[in-house]
């Protein structure tokens, strides 16, 4: 334990020998951790976008008038044998009237003229946990026992566009990893070179330590503090970055584009924690990972 | 005490000791003199263990340090004290953290060191100095710091490797004073030095090498020959 707290005030020490190229790293880890992080809560958000999209991808099944309540019931259960269904619903042609009214309530002649004809169909909606599950689905629509009760079906009109919207929201994610990647490659190599120089202008103390006695891991022990430091430093940084420009963009979204709730407001509350420590744990392992391998070569 | 049994060392082919055996006991001064290239910063690095023989074995404190692992070796340093010619001082330490430091390196608690360093540094002359710099200190004040940081562990075995080569006449007479008390309390010194009138005031024993061997060991009163 004394010969720890020995080794933290050594390393404490040396951070502040060589302040400027040490600021000059942490600065490049505070960089990498903030893309790291705007990247993975930019994942989070669009991934809850995309299971919100997910969602909306339904099968309306219009029914022909006078389709009775058992033969509608056959078809749910030959729809149900065939996928797994997180909702089916009846709309009653009642209730398909109060839809368009409140999609188009400010058509008073349209709204009229639909009520006098009775011109919309019963229909029954299905959702899937899978959206592509609703292929099979419409086979099953399709066959031939229940052609006298279809009227007609379709997939939600924007099935195709949605599909597109995810292929580019795909994309651009395996684009962030990429870009991700390539800045810890920076950060490593540049807390790499760093130590390097360190150890290299520190050789001769290193020299003098060793002949007094101080074994390779008590000469070298303050290098990885130092290191750590970078980690440390770079994710307080990072933290405060993030959410500064995080609650100004999110005024931004309330008070320019209409956005309603403190969204930043509900993350900061449910993820706050988890991105300080896990840009901790990830500034401190890169800093301290790169140091070793450049102990490690310096002792061979 | 120290044993060097049949000891070579070649570094390519060149021969640098040649079938060196020597036997140091406790209470010994040693001066190890001879002309440059005789093999004696070869022979105080393998007491150091900086460096293994060739062949041979040479045996400290009955512990035959040619078989030490590396891992070993930072132990063995911290049970023999070493004074270079060049002080090899931690030049952004103080006084008192470059003799403290020997003794953190070897785990002593704060309270060891709080009372042993101040001691130490007394008894070289320099406990005004203790929070200077080694750049504000003469060179004689230097290798007085860096003798107490190699006593400051109370070492059986003092290696000075001409200690007082970059001294003037005065200081190094000041330094050799100091290394003959520190004898005369029971540590054995062993001395390289190309300083003839400082082996032939002390009148100690007196090893001389030539080309790896050794060509005279004088026991008592030795007198420099080359």
């Amino acid at each position: 334990m004394l010969t720890i707290t020995r080794l933290t005030k050594f390393g404490l020490v040396n951070f502040v020998r060589n302040l400027w190229l040490n600021l000059l790293a942490t600065f490049v880890m505070s960089l990498t951790l903030m893309i790291i992080t705007v990247l993975l809560i930019s994942a989070f958000f669009v991934q809850s976008e995309i299971k919100n999209i997910e969602s909306k991808i339904d099968f309306e099944i219009y029914l022909n008038d006078g389709t009775t309540d058992d033969k509608i019931d056959v078809l749910k259960q030959a729809i149900t044998n065939t996928v797994e269904v997180s909702e089916m619903k009846l709309i009653t042609k009642e209730e398909a009237v109060e839809r368009y009214k409140e999609i188009f309530g400010d058509r008073e002649k349209l709204i009229t003229y639909i009520e006098q004809e009775n011109a919309l169909k019963q229909s029954l909606i299905v959702k899937t946990n899978n959206p592509d599950d609703l292929e099979k689905v419409s086979k099953v629509v399709n066959e031939s026992d229940f052609k006298d009760l279809i009227y007609s079906s379709s997939y939600s009109r924007n099935r195709d566009i949605i599909v597109k919207l995810m292929g580019v929201i795909d994309f651009v994610q395996k684009a962030g990893i990429l870009i991700g990647l390539l800045f810890i490659f920076i950060a490593v190599a540049v807390v790499f070179s760093t130590v390097r120089i360190a150890i290299y202008s520190r050789k001769d103390e290193i020299e003098i330590m060793k002949l007094v006695g101080a074994t390779d891991w008590f000469v070298h022990a303050p290098f990885l503090i130092e290191s750590g430091l970078f980690g440390v430093f770079a994710a307080i940084f990072s933290t405060i970055m993030v959410s500064t420009v995080g609650y100004y963009m999110s005024l931004i979204a309330q008070s320019y584009l209409g956005v309603s709730g403190d969204f930043f407001g509900q993350f900061v509350d449910k993820y706050l924690l988890f991105i300080i420590v896990f840009q901790l744990l990830l500034g401190v392992t890169i800093s301290v990972a790169s140091a070793f391998v450049a102990i490690r070569n310096h002792l061979k | 005490m120290i044993r060097l049994d049949h000891v070579y060392k070649k570094y390519g082919d060149v021969l640098v000791l040649d079938n060196l055996n020597i036997d140091v006991e406790e209470g010994d001064f040693v001066s190890l003199v001879g002309p440059s290239g005789a093999g004696k910063s070869t022979l105080i690095k393998i007491l150091i263990a900086e460096e293994k023989p060739t062949s041979g074995h040479v045996y400290v404190r009955g512990y035959d340090i040619t078989r030490l692992k590396k891992g070993d070796v930072p132990f063995y340093r911290r049970g023999i004290g070493v004074v270079f010619q060049d002080f090899k001082l931690l030049q952004q330490r103080t006084v008192y953290e470059n003799v403290a430091f020997a003794l953190e390196v070897c785990n002593r608690s704060n309270q060891t060191i709080i009372n042993r360093v101040p001691q130490i540094l007394d008894m070289v002359g320099l406990l005004h100095r203790a929070d200077y710099l080694p750049q504000m200190l003469s060179a004689g004040e230097m290798q007085r710091v860096a003798i107490a940081r190699a006593l400051v562990n109370q070492p059986q075995l003092l290696i000075a490797d001409e200690p007082t080569g970059n001294l003037d006449p005065i200081n190094a007479w000041e330094i050799i004073q100091l290394l003959l008390r520190i004898n005369e309390a029971g540590t054995i010194v062993f001395l390289a030095t190309h300083g003839k009138e400082i082996v032939n005031s002390v009148k100690k024993r007196v090893i001389t090498l030539e080309a790896g061997k050794i060509k005279k060991d004088q026991r008592k009163e030795g007198k420099y020959v080359i």
